[in-house]
């Protein structure tokens, strides 16, 4: 036990820190919306119907797809797109998917390889994709549950401003869709680009995603 | 907010499953009141009616008329929400009817209440209504 806690410390913490903040954003959200209600002369909800509530559901998942999206055009242009300096980066001259050697598939794969890598054929191609394909879905389903709730929310304000609703299409071409989506875009995009540039210059001792504190500025794709 | 019995958060897959699954569960209840409410102005049932009415409407339609609501709520020319009336429901708000019959909704813990009625589409997307919170 002790073995796997220390082996795994690293999911552990971030998976508890990740629940923390989903617990603690669930009891501000629902008092926030409840003041809001109360404000207005409307019903308030108990924390257990705040849950299910589209208030509560667009403000997660708006979060989630920005985050899995950025991870998965982090997966896949950090496979072309070089930054000299970064240890974010491959080497300069490595650009693309690389060797079969390099990736240690095929008749390169051994013993102890992932069984799709060893088996070739559709399984490995899959398998080499499985990390995007992964990040992507994720990202996909997330977007869509924002637009669904989203939707319900946006309607359920246009209601109490004795408004007509809209349909989903119409939603998904309005202002507050795109407001949610792109201003979680625009934060997922500057935290990589500023990790990939600071990272050149900036270093962490002790952390895989910087460079050895004495390595050159210029040293790219170096991990300590 | 609670979202319209057809969009629940469940699970990721299944939410994204739901979305185009089963019809909302909250029509009927929020069309019941709308028609009940209809119904007891019909036939001059103030203290029915205005229990059907959310506070701050009924205290802002006693405030503007100077007198208690089972009074002041025929002094406004009502219509009548039909049965077949379309319900259009999303979290604690619904919308019953449309054009001149229409009314909103919300919903507090012991169940939907009139929010604003005698509702007409207004010059600016908005709906011009007789009876409505302040």
């Amino acid at each position: 036990m002790r073995k796997f806690v220390r082996e795994s410390s690293l999911s552990l913490v971030f998976g508890l820190l990740f629940l923390g903040a989903l617990v603690g954003q669930a009891v501000a959200g629902w008092k926030l919306f409840n003041a809001e209600q109360a404000a207005e002369g409307l019903g308030r909800l108990t924390l257990a119907h705040y849950l299910v509530s589209a208030d509560f559901a667009v403000d997660v998942a708006e979060n989630w797809q920005s985050e899995y999206l950025q991870f998965l055009l982090y997966l896949l242009l950090t496979v072309w797109l070089l930054q000299k300096g970064s240890p974010e980066s491959k080497e300069l001259g490595s650009a693309g998917r690389e060797s079969e050697e390099e990736q240690k598939i095929g008749r390169h794969a051994t013993a102890e390889s992932p069984r799709w890598a060893r088996v070739g054929g559709w399984r490995t191609s899959v398998y080499s994709s499985s990390l995007a394909l992964a990040m992507g879905a994720i990202f996909l389903a997330s977007w869509l549950a924002q637009g669904v709730a989203g939707w319900a929310a946006f309607n359920e304000i246009r209601l109490q401003r004795l408004q007509d609703p809209v349909g989903w299409g119409p939603y998904l071409m309005n202002a507050d869709f795109w407001a949610r989506t792109l201003q979680n875009w625009q934060s997922e995009f500057l935290a990589v680009g500023s990790m990939a540039v600071l990272s050149i210059y900036l270093r962490q001792r002790g952390s895989p995603e910087s460079k050895p504190v004495g390595q050159p500025h210029d040293s790219t794709g170096v991990e300590g | 907010m609670v979202l319209p019995s057809r969009i629940r958060l469940l699970p990721l897959g299944l939410l994204v499953l739901g979305v185009p699954a089963c019809g909302s569960t909250q029509d009927q209840p929020v069309r019941d009141v709308a028609v009940q409410f209809s119904a007891a102005v019909a036939q001059h049932e103030g203290r029915v009616a205005c229990d059907l009415l959310a506070p701050d409407t009924r205290e802002e339609l006693e405030q503007s008329a100077q007198k208690p609501c089972a009074e002041a709520l025929f002094d406004e020319d009502l219509p009548s929400v039909r049965e077949s009336a379309p319900v259009r429901a999303f979290g604690t708000m619904a919308q019953v009817g449309d054009g001149s019959e229409t009314v909103f909704l919300t919903r507090f813990p012991d169940g939907w209440r009139v929010m604003a009625a005698g509702c007409t589409p207004g010059p600016v997307e908005r709906y011009d209504c007789q009876v409505k919170g302040g």
